[in-house]
């Protein structure tokens, strides 16, 4: 979709702009004519930035409208021809810049007040149209009961982690799947490794069976010396469908499909040397190769009736997968561990492995008590988050002796992508970090008196647990933030400020000795933590100085996956991008391609003066096609310039003192946007900017906001207005309860309930 | 089965052994405008070092630009102070480079000299180097990690009508079978295959074929005997009952457009490799398949050879033979690309002292820059060098006896089959260990029907710090899509995609005239 562009908005940065400003007729609401920047300015007070937001928010609001105006009477609104010109909804959500008394102060409150104002008036279009979601490469393997599966490498992949359902983070957080089918390539891959999800059920000798996968029921298919019968095997194939693929009781429909299938198509094969194992990987590689194994399904029953706003809910099984996939990215009751792996390992919710992952969702769905909210709600306390020395939620993956380097903190996997994702930390290890030490205090070496620290050394520990490779047992940079923020969830208590607030990190061990903690024996000194220790929790865990670090985003990994190669590089554009979009909810629109963003040649510079140089900071009037999308990056982004790319704490820049000055735009020049808190505020560095950003109700209304996509799998409109209001009537008061504020979107009839449209003729 | 070993016995000697006849009848069927033009990247994890391809005559050109002779250095990029490129023209000496000496006529082989190019100063930054670039090294983006930011060069090439063909006729001919060959060996060699190197797009990786089987399975499956054959004959009953079913729940369907849409994509791809099996089925392709000069697992002992650098020479030969009956005109060969280089080469020549304790490779790359006894750590005189060099070495072993095959089968208007594919031998992270991207060296064999000018010369471009000079790997990668006469050829190849792509980064449009002129 079109959207009007001004001005050359940077992903990197912007220096020599001389293309001109286009602008873009939308289809989507007309818009003035606007080619440059002083004619925008001319317009009366019209807000470059809330025209934008705005746009970004509508066309958000066109997507989903788009979705949900395929009712009944406007089926032909759905087809490919008609979205270009999709219908925007209701008057009253149309676009306000395009009134001329305008004023962006005081209407871009409205704009995100209206999110969460619960006006009332929802209508149809507030729900979602029932999805098809394909799988991903995770729940692939959770569902098929594999492990040692991805970790945050893809070469530490076992064959199950291999399947082909990479999900695009191009597409925003990884639960939108809006597109997400089985493409040749996908098919091509995923026919030679099918095989894996077998793995745990071929046979009564196989050394690698699951626990589920053992009743004794089940005998009777295992016997190669006889030929299964029917009632065979309809009893094997209704318990794997089941407890290995589908994850509910089957239908009857499909139970006899696979029995057909197995007797017509498979078990002739026998009669030519097929063995018994050989036969079974078909059927399963064929049942996975089934829309109900793929895709998780939200598509009425053909009995279900819509309510008198076309809604249908979900069944009582939907609600469990739902739940379970959002929360566990698995099924629920999916299966738990193979025999040879033993016995007596206990899952999160107190139940043994053998039984299943997430069984209580499962059973409440059997049971039928899943439709009561109050029942969802426990049931969300039970899997989001808690403490645990033992670290059950990490036992499939990980090794005991590697699980005692984590904290004993977790919370479930799906709420530990929604964290990882929002902050954009996942492409930590695409970095490569050119003197990690760089302007540290680790610049001198001096100090130490020890040939055995050096630079290179400082450098290889650096990388080692940046994810290009795991050399040691101690908990990557990634992880460790996981950590961090597992406490912090765990204790559920004004969560969001704490992320961003808090002085206690989970540090590596730090010793260059012989402790016997790190095979690597190499120093990990991004938190200027020098001494040695037993790697115990009680050492790793430490308050930071409160001038070197505060929250998440004075984390190593933060900092270090928004930076590039060189310590004065591009950091501050790439984490000043991440504030304004990720916690302003701002919208930064890509780079002209007519554009050639580069930084002029950094010898000797200062990342802050070498900005200047290329963007005109300070002069705006020099760079105004530049200035347009900096201006809304930049001073977010200096304060973060009291850390180098790696994140070490600098001890001097370009042999100047560290310098994470800022001053906030005031919101008049252009008037650009900023909430009404921030507003011109003088910022000394990145921990006083946390803290300013943790008191700012706009800020923990976009962090609202970013939850509602990831949980619900699409961008909100203003439709999810109530639901939003929930949200934060929840959070705030629950004290900042971010486990109260998932109860309120998992138990509203947004989450609960589906628009079902029939196709067209 | 053909006897492997008689068969490429015979292509070394240069003679046509009756063995070839039927082979080269079908290869010359093609009239001199349809010859197929074949791409194929040999790609190396974690580096060459360019020592290892530099020629005496290269080395004394280098050591004439004023910053000082090579003397013992591996890498030496800070040596290109030059300003425009230095074009070392061909006088039969590539072969004196440490690790080419498998061009030469060693043993009565054919010469290959005259048909390869040496390449040095080509940069690749964007990709960020390091271990390794991940699918940055095909895609000219930074894209390590698991996100592909762009297409891969070998699939952009691999879609081209210019290579793959048209649609096919009622034999399935005109139209190569499959998009691509790719394989390779891993760190990990227990694993069917991996992902990490090519991507047919932003976030969409492609994988490489790692397992002998696996990769023996996806070019001659349809031919198979024994269990890889059985899973063919598998793969179609659950193809068939996957549409059935599919077929029914879209008759069912309850959803929107949106969603119906996905089940029509899913039926689409079915169709798609039912389909490839169908041509596979159709009698042409099966007597090729039956033909080509290939012996399965069941007498190959490279199948079960325990040493990586056999399972590699095991899908140079499934390469070939893919290339040669026409089953595919692009082959990649990923040797530990992608993050999977740390390989324990465990069947090289060395001396005791060395092969007793050679370990993986990432560790043998940090033993060979510890300086010792006088030698810094950037010496070929350290013991540690040596097996990198013979790993290098041995990569070229393959390519050249890849490279004789084909220059030994003909194409209808006389030229070799050589002549109308290139080889692109290059690393997946630049010329060393911990590599800074500044270099990226680059063997190229064969391609001259294509405008190749592989006549034995070195090319050594000006380094990244003149500017004007100086060249880029995505400028390759241009030279290639002019070269197989794409529809529309490439002046900027690594401009699509995800953000961080060549794009911002670019020196120079275009292709390399030094080493490619149009046909």
């Amino acid at each position: 979709m079109r959207r009007v562009v001004i001005g050359c908005c940077a992903l990197l940065m912007c220096v020599g702009c001389d293309g001109e400003l286009k602008s873009y007729d939308d289809p989507a609401a007309p818009q003035p004519d606007l080619t440059t920047l002083e004619d925008m300015q001319s317009e009366g007070g019209v807000n470059l930035d809330m025209m934008r937001d705005a746009t970004s928010d509508s066309m958000d609001m066109v997507s989903d409208t788009r979705d949900m105006n395929a009712s009944v009477d406007d089926m032909d609104s759905t087809s490919d021809a008609d979205m270009a010109e999709p219908d925007m909804g209701p008057a009253e959500i149309q676009p306000r810049y395009m009134d001329p008394d305008y004023n962006p102060n005081k209407d871009f409150e409205d704009a995100q007040d209206m999110l969460f104002s619960c006006s009332g008036e929802s209508g149809p279009w507030a729900y979602t149209l029932a999805r098809m979601q394909r799988i991903d490469r995770l729940e692939w393997v959770r569902n098929t009961g594999n492990w040692y599966l991805t970790r945050d490498t893809s070469t530490r992949a076992n064959l199950a982690g291999t399947n082909p359902f990479e999900l695009s983070v191009a597409h925003g957080f990884s639960t939108f799947r809006q597109d997400a089918s089985v493409n040749n390539g996908e098919l091509s891959q995923y026919m030679n490794m099918i095989s894996e999800a077998a793995r745990g059920w071929r046979g009564l000798n196989s050394w690698q069976r699951l626990h589920v996968a053992r009743d004794r029921k089940l005998n009777c298919f295992y016997d190669e010396a006889s030929v299964p019968d029917a009632a065979c095997i309809e009893t094997w194939v209704r318990h794997y469908l089941e407890y290995g693929a589908f994850f509910q009781p089957p239908t009857d429909e499909q139970v006899t499909d696979w029995v057909d299938f197995m007797q017509d198509k498979v078990l002739p094969s026998e009669a030519t040397g097929q063995t018994r194992q050989q036969s079974i990987e078909v059927l399963v590689s064929t049942i996975w190769m089934s829309t109900p194994a793929l895709f998780r399904s939200e598509l009425a029953e053909s009995t279900a009736q819509p309510d008198d706003l076309g809604r249908i809910k979900l069944s009582d099984w939907q609600i469990a997968q739902q739940l379970a996939a959002v929360l566990g990215r698995r099924a629920a009751g999916s299966p738990g561990v193979f025999v040879n792996y033993g016995s007596g390992i206990t899952l999160v919710d107190g139940e043994p492995m053998e039984a299943g992952h997430m069984v209580a969702i499962r059973d409440a769905a059997r049971d039928g008590s899943i439709s009561d909210p109050e029942v969802i709600a426990n049931l969300i306390r039970t899997y989001a988050t808690g403490i645990d020395p033992e670290r059950p939620d990490l036992t499939v993956d990980v090794s005991p002796s590697s699980r005692e380097f984590r904290g004993e903190f977790w919370v479930s996997e799906g709420i530990q992508r929604f964290f990882r994702e929002w902050l954009g930390v996942d492409q930590l290890s695409t970095k490569f970090k050119d003197s990690a030490w760089a302007t540290s205090k680790y610049d001198d070496l001096s100090q130490f008196n020890d040939d055995r620290i050096t630079h290179r050394k400082i450098n290889e520990g650096y990388a080692h647990l940046q994810g290009e490779g795991s050399y040691s047992r101690e908990p990557l940079y990634i992880q460790q933030l996981d950590d961090m923020i597992a406490r912090v969830v765990q204790s559920d208590d004004a969560v969001l400020e704490n992320l961003l607030t808090s002085r206690t990190f989970f540090t590596p061990n730090g010793a260059l000795s012989s402790s016997t903690n790190s095979r690597g024996q190499v120093p990990q000194y991004v938190y200027n933590i020098e001494d040695e220790h037993d790697g115990s929790r009680a050492n790793r865990w430490r308050t930071l100085p409160a001038h070197e670090r505060a929250g998440i985003l004075t984390h190593p990994a933060w900092l270090a996956a928004h930076s590039d190669n060189f310590e004065n590089g591009t950091g501050i554009i790439y984490r000043g991008k991440w504030v304004r979009e990720s916690l302003l909810c701002g919208d930064i629109n890509p780079v002209e391609g007519s554009i050639d963003a580069k930084l002029v040649s950094g010898d000797g510079l200062t990342a802050r003066e070498r900005l200047r140089q290329s963007t005109g900071l300070l002069e705006l009037q020099e760079k105004p096609q530049c200035m347009a999308c900096h201006v809304e990056m930049n001073p977010y982004g200096l304060p973060f310039e009291i850390y180098n790319h790696a994140g070490f704490v600098r001890a001097h820049d370009q042999n100047s003192p560290p310098d994470g000055s800022s001053q906030l735009p005031t919101g008049s020049v252009g008037g650009l946007f900023v909430p009404p808190e921030l507003r011109g505020l003088t910022i000394n560095s990145a921990v006083d900017f946390s803290t300013a950003l943790s008191q700012s109700p706009h800020v923990k209304r976009c962090f609202i906001r970013q939850t509602f996509r990831y949980f619900m799998a699409r961008n909100e409109t203003p439709a999810d207005s109530c639901t939003l209001k929930a949200m934060e009537d929840a959070y705030d008061m629950n004290n900042g309860s971010f486990v109260e504020m998932l109860v309120a979107l998992m138990t509203s009839d947004v989450f609960l309930y589906r628009l079902q449209v029939p196709p067209e003729p | 089965m053909i006897n492997r070993r008689r068969f490429l016995a015979g292509l070394g000697l240069g003679v046509a052994s009756p063995m070839l006849m039927p082979l080269m009848r079908y290869v010359t069927a093609n009239d001199s405008s349809t010859i197929p033009k074949r791409v194929v990247f040999v790609i190396e994890g974690n580096g060459i070092e360019p020592v290892n391809l530099l020629s005496d005559k290269a080395r004394q050109r280098i050591d004439t630009f004023g910053a000082g002779a090579i003397d013992d250095y591996r890498n030496f990029h800070r040596k290109y102070v030059h300003t425009s490129p230095e074009i070392v023209t061909s006088d039969d000496t590539l072969a004196s480079a440490r690790a080419l000496s498998a061009l030469g006529s060693q043993n009565g082989d054919v010469d290959l000299q005259g048909d390869a190019a040496v390449l040095f100063g080509l940069s690749s930054l964007i990709t960020g180097a390091g271990h390794t670039s991940g699918y940055g090294a095909l895609t000219s983006s930074r894209s390590r990690g698991t996100v592909p930011k762009g297409e891969s060069i070998d699939c952009w090439l691999a879609r081209q009508d210019s290579v793959r063909g048209l649609d096919p006729d009622m034999d399935g001919r005109g139209r190569t079978p499959f998009e691509a060959f790719r394989a390779g060996i891993h760190k990990e060699m227990h694993r069917q295959f991996v992902y990490g190197t090519s991507a047919y797009g932003p976030a969409s990786p492609a994988p490489i074929l790692i397992g002998a089987e696996a990769a023996y399975s996806f070019l001659f499956s349809s031919i198979a005997g024994g269990s890889a054959g059985r899973t063919f004959q598998n793969q179609g009953i659950m193809l068939e009952e996957t549409l059935r079913q599919l077929d029914r729940t879209a008759n069912q369907f309850t959803g929107n457009n949106f969603e119906r849409n996905k089940i029509d994509t899913y039926r689409e791809s079915l169709l798609s490799i039912k389909a490839r099996r169908e041509v596979l089925l159709k009698q042409h392709w099966q007597d090729t398949l039956t033909n080509l000069p290939f012996e399965g697992p069941d007498t190959n002992t490279l199948f079960s050879s325990p040493h990586p650098l056999q399972r590699l020479e095991l899908h140079f030969e499934l390469a070939t033979s893919a290339l040669l009956g026409g089953l595919t005109n692009v082959a990649v060969i990923a040797s530990g690309s992608g993050g999977g280089f740390d390989i324990n080469y465990t069947d090289l020549a060395l001396p005791s002292s060395l092969a007793n304790d050679l370990p993986a490779r990432h560790q043998t790359h940090h033993l060979a820059y510890t300086a010792a006894d006088g030698f810094h750590g950037n010496s070929i005189n350290l013991p540690w060098a040596e097996p990198l060099r013979q790993v290098t070495e041995r990569h070229v072993d393959l390519i050249a006896k890849m490279a004789r095959a084909l220059k030994a089968s003909t194409e209808s208007d006389g030229s070799s089959t050589l002549d109308h594919t290139i080889i692109v031998y290059m690393p997946d992270n630049g010329e060393t260990h911990h590599a800074s991207g500044q270099e990226w060296p680059v063997l190229l064999v064969g391609g001259k029907a294509l405008g190749f000018k592989t006549d034995g010369r070195s090319v050594i471009y000006p380094g990244v710090a003149q500017d004007d000079g100086h060249r880029q790997m995505s400028n390759l990668f241009n030279t290639l899509t002019h070269a197989v006469q794409a529809e529309q050829p490439l002046n900027d190849f690594g401009d699509e995609g995800l953000e961080l792509v060549e794009g911002g980064r670019r020196n120079a449009y275009g292709p390399l005239s030094e080493i490619w002129q149009p046909v």
